[in-house]
């Protein structure tokens, strides 16, 4: 079977807590760590680190579009409910792929997906159901036509909320659920709206949609290759100050990224089904995405690309990145600087997140156990904040606009 | 340094039974937990009337509360706390006892709460966040919330139905990154006895500063920096004012309400510099004060005379200005968080003195004492200075109410 992105952030995430794990703390320092320099870590950041997950997420983002147009193509001369739902797993698996690589890709969001404002074109949610709608009203044919949708309307978020919108349901587990509650007598509903075909102009909105994401993706790709030649090198005081000022950028939008994860994407979803009193009672948390396998993807990518940013692996302790030809994480960036407890610490308090991450069961428990494994996955990603603000930033002498600690 | 330090009685107090109590969750309890306060309080004169003061704050683990404080013959008590989900900020008194605290920009939640009373939440609808500020019109019957639209990162005034705290309408704040927003006080008087045209006109700082949703509260764009106050007809948000200063790096951010001894109306805004060469930020004034005793129209100028306070004001209130017999003539109080001091200024924003005071934050004023919060503690500054008390180990937010 074909390995998926998902699939592979998953392993990513599960092979460096059992690496840490059976390493223990004789991982750290075993080789001198070079001490690393602000043009060394940008280097590393935008011109070996990012490009090949803008190529990863470009190639995901073309195959979706394939897949959307196949879709379109074989769905009307597809009768079996069988048939209709495995086209169904295979175009939401596609967009579960896409999906996953544009958050490994844009967490942290830095570079040209900043000054693109990409998570607003192509990631803003919660979508609009009512602004899908009008949309679709106004049955748009071509790329062009979707500049008059607004951006609540378009992106990933709405191609899930179509697809979701339309996934062929078991018409016996559907006609079950329809005869729960009959007095007696009284017949079953019939479900006529149950696995209806698609019409043509929704199908054909959902890969104006893929396009829209594929068009973003190249667009990215090709900004980045101006930010990965970049020569981060200062020959006056304005290039240092730009460099500074790209540093201080990546290492508050890595704390960005923890918290865009930790509140907005898990925590804030749980906190306000909690707050909503007793009418909201019964309902479930809106996470980011429609389903639980879409929701761990996004996750554990986010949580992946941050890792590996924050994180040395196993093998570069033997052989530390060689500044200006590797990611230079924040972890190789401590110990260049001599914070070798804290260090260990940072690693610590890392290792404890992505064993939280692997802990969690695809299938989802008992509302309540899923809730508490969720909350202590934020509460985890939380001591990563605090620490970083209290500790971290300062050893890297970066000024925090993130932070908790300052005014306001 | 400048001189000039006002002579203070400080108390260094063990937090830990309190921190331990708070890390056990909601606090009910009304017992005392600062005894070396009382101690402080009958070896000054001692005249600070007994406070109860809600505020924001969070505790050494990070956690993040709101609740009230009682500060009565030394001892403080939490009534009650709060535990929010990420850092609040702005608070205002609501008819019934009960208390709005609104999140941190860019913020998620607004929540309501009494001294015994359930928690009620509303959070943010999607494309809009709290900008940190919430006011209550003065028939108890509308809530105002400033935010912002994460698409155009422009400023909002939500207007809420106080009953449900449901937004009824959105009004622009005609700038970015707006702040405090608080009325013009009903009784506030123009030239002669007539009422000030603008009683009761609702006042929006704009701090100016651009941010994204991306970039969480990192400030973009300084250069072209627009922070000003506006003045909204409370009826409908038409604008009936807007003003600048010279400067636009000088940030806009809270405010307070004073009038000199006629009635008329002065408002004290506190500054946050944002210049690019450090000393020019770090000598910046703290103070604004729009005044309409000499202009009709108002006119806004920088505070003058103040010396080099490391350009941040955290905290702005009305102050007693050394008549403490005559309320009519007041000026402002103003915290220099970076500077660590609690500032004075008469009424027409002149210079006046300061008391050292580690990460002065939160000011709140009743009667002749000013409160002020800080990271040694509270102190509780009646007159001048009678005595203060310890208050380490959790950090009091930027803002408190004395209730």
């Amino acid at each position: 079977m074909k390995q998926t992105v998902a699939h592979r952030c998953l392993r990513l995430l599960r092979c460096v807590w059992l690496a840490a794990a059976v390493a223990g703390s004789v991982v750290h320092a075993q080789v001198a760590m070079p001490v690393y320099s602000a043009e060394h870590a940008l280097t590393g950041l935008y011109a070996h680190h990012l490009p090949p997950l803008s190529q990863a997420f470009q190639l995901q983002a073309d195959a979706l579009v394939l897949a959307t147009q196949r879709h379109c193509e074989v769905l009307p001369g597809l009768a079996a409910e069988a048939a209709q739902a495995t086209e169904w797993v295979r175009l939401h698996t596609q967009w579960r792929d896409t999906m996953a690589a544009w958050e490994a890709l844009s967490t942290p969001a830095v570079g040209p997906v900043l000054t693109r404002r990409s998570q607003r074109q192509i990631d803003f949610w919660p979508t609009r159901p009512e602004l899908i709608q009008k949309a679709l009203d106004k049955a748009p044919q071509h790329l062009a036509d979707m500049e008059r949708v607004g951006t609540l309307a378009k992106g990933l978020p709405a191609l899930e909320f179509v697809l979701a919108a339309w996934q062929p349901v078991d018409l016996a587990r559907a006609r079950a659920f329809d005869a729960r509650e009959l007095k007696p007598g009284e017949k079953p509903k019939p479900v006529p709206l149950v696995n209806r075909p698609m019409p043509a102009a929704t199908c054909q909105y959902m890969v104006l949609l893929a396009q829209g994401v594929h068009v973003e993706a190249r667009e990215l790709a090709g900004e980045l290759s101006t930010w990965a030649a970049k020569d981060w090198q200062a020959q006056s005081q304005a290039d240092v100050e730009v460099t500074r000022a790209a540093l201080v950028e990546w290492l508050n939008q890595w704390l960005g990224g923890v918290e865009r994860l930790r509140w907005m994407h898990i925590e804030k979803p749980i906190k306000t089904v909690q707050t909503l009193g007793n009418h909201a009672k019964g309902n479930l948390p809106r996470f980011a995405r429609v389903g639980r396998d879409a929701n761990l993807a996004g996750w554990r990518a986010q949580w992946a690309s941050l890792l590996e940013q924050g994180r040395l692996t196993v093998a570069h302790r033997q052989h530390p990145p060689v500044p200006g030809q590797a990611l230079v994480p924040i972890e190789a960036l401590l110990l260049g600087k001599g914070h070798i407890a804290l260090a260990q610490r940072w690693v610590q308090a890392l290792d404890a997140v992505s064993a939280r991450f692997a802990a969690l069961p695809d299938s989802a428990p008992s509302r309540a156990a899923d809730q508490r494994q969720l909350l202590a996955v934020a509460s985890a990603l939380k001591a990563v904040t605090v620490l970083y603000q209290n500790e971290v930033a300062t050893a890297l002498d970066i000024p925090l606009g993130f932070s908790d600690a300052d005014g306001d | 340094m400048p001189m000039g330090t006002d002579p203070l009685t400080c108390v260094e107090l063990d937090r830990r039974a309190w921190l331990q109590r708070l890390a056990r969750g909601v606090l009910g309890l009304s017992m005392p937990l600062f005894p070396a306060l009382a101690a402080a309080a009958q070896a000054g004169r001692g005249d600070a009337a007994a406070h109860r003061l809600v505020a924001c704050w969070d505790d050494a683990d990070g956690a993040h509360w709101a609740g009230w404080l009682h500060v009565a013959q030394g001892h403080t008590r939490v009534h009650r706390a709060v535990n929010l989900p990420t850092r609040g900020h702005g608070l205002a008194r609501f008819p019934g006892d009960s208390l709005l605290v609104v999140a941190r920009r860019p913020g998620d939640w607004l929540l309501r709460v009494s001294p015994q009373g359930p928690v009620d939440w509303v959070w943010a609808e999607p494309g809009r966040v709290f900008s940190g500020h919430v006011w209550v019109s003065g028939n108890g019957q509308t809530v105002f919330t400033t935010e912002l639209d994460t698409e155009t990162g422009n400023g909002l005034l939500g207007v809420r139905d106080a009953r449900t705290l449901t937004k009824t309408a959105e009004w622009p704040t005609h700038g970015k990154d707006p702040h405090a927003v608080s009325s013009m006080p009903d009784a506030a008087c123009g030239e002669g006895e007539a009422a000030h045209p603008l009683a009761g006109a609702l006042f929006v700082a704009n701090g100016g500063i651009d941010t994204s949703l991306e970039t969480g509260r990192t400030k973009r764009h300084l250069h072209r920096m627009d922070p000003s106050v506006v003045c909204l007809n409370p009826a409908n948000g038409e604008v009936l004012g807007q003003w600048r200063l010279a400067d636009p790096r000088l940030s806009l951010r809270h405010l307070a309400w004073a009038h000199h001894s006629d009635g008329q109306p002065v408002l004290g805004i506190a500054l946050q510099a944002e210049h690019d060469v450090a000393e020019v930020r770090q000598a910046a004034p703290l103070l604004a004060v729009l005044d309409w005793s000499s202009v009709a129209e108002g006119s806004l100028t920088a505070a003058a005379g103040q010396p080099a306070w490391g350009g941040y004001g955290g905290d702005v209130v009305a102050w007693p200005q050394g008549h403490p017999r005559d309320e009519s003539v007041v000026g402002f109080a103003l915290s220099a968080t970076r500077g660590h001091a609690v500032l004075r200024f008469d009424i027409r924003g002149r210079y006046l003195g300061h008391t050292v005071w580690p990460y002065a934050g939160a000011l709140a004023a009743s009667g002749q004492s000013v409160w002020a919060g800080g990271a040694s503690g509270v102190l509780a500054w009646a007159e001048v200075s009678h005595w203060g008390a310890g208050f380490s180990g959790a950090r009091i937010d930027n803002h408190w109410i004395a209730v």
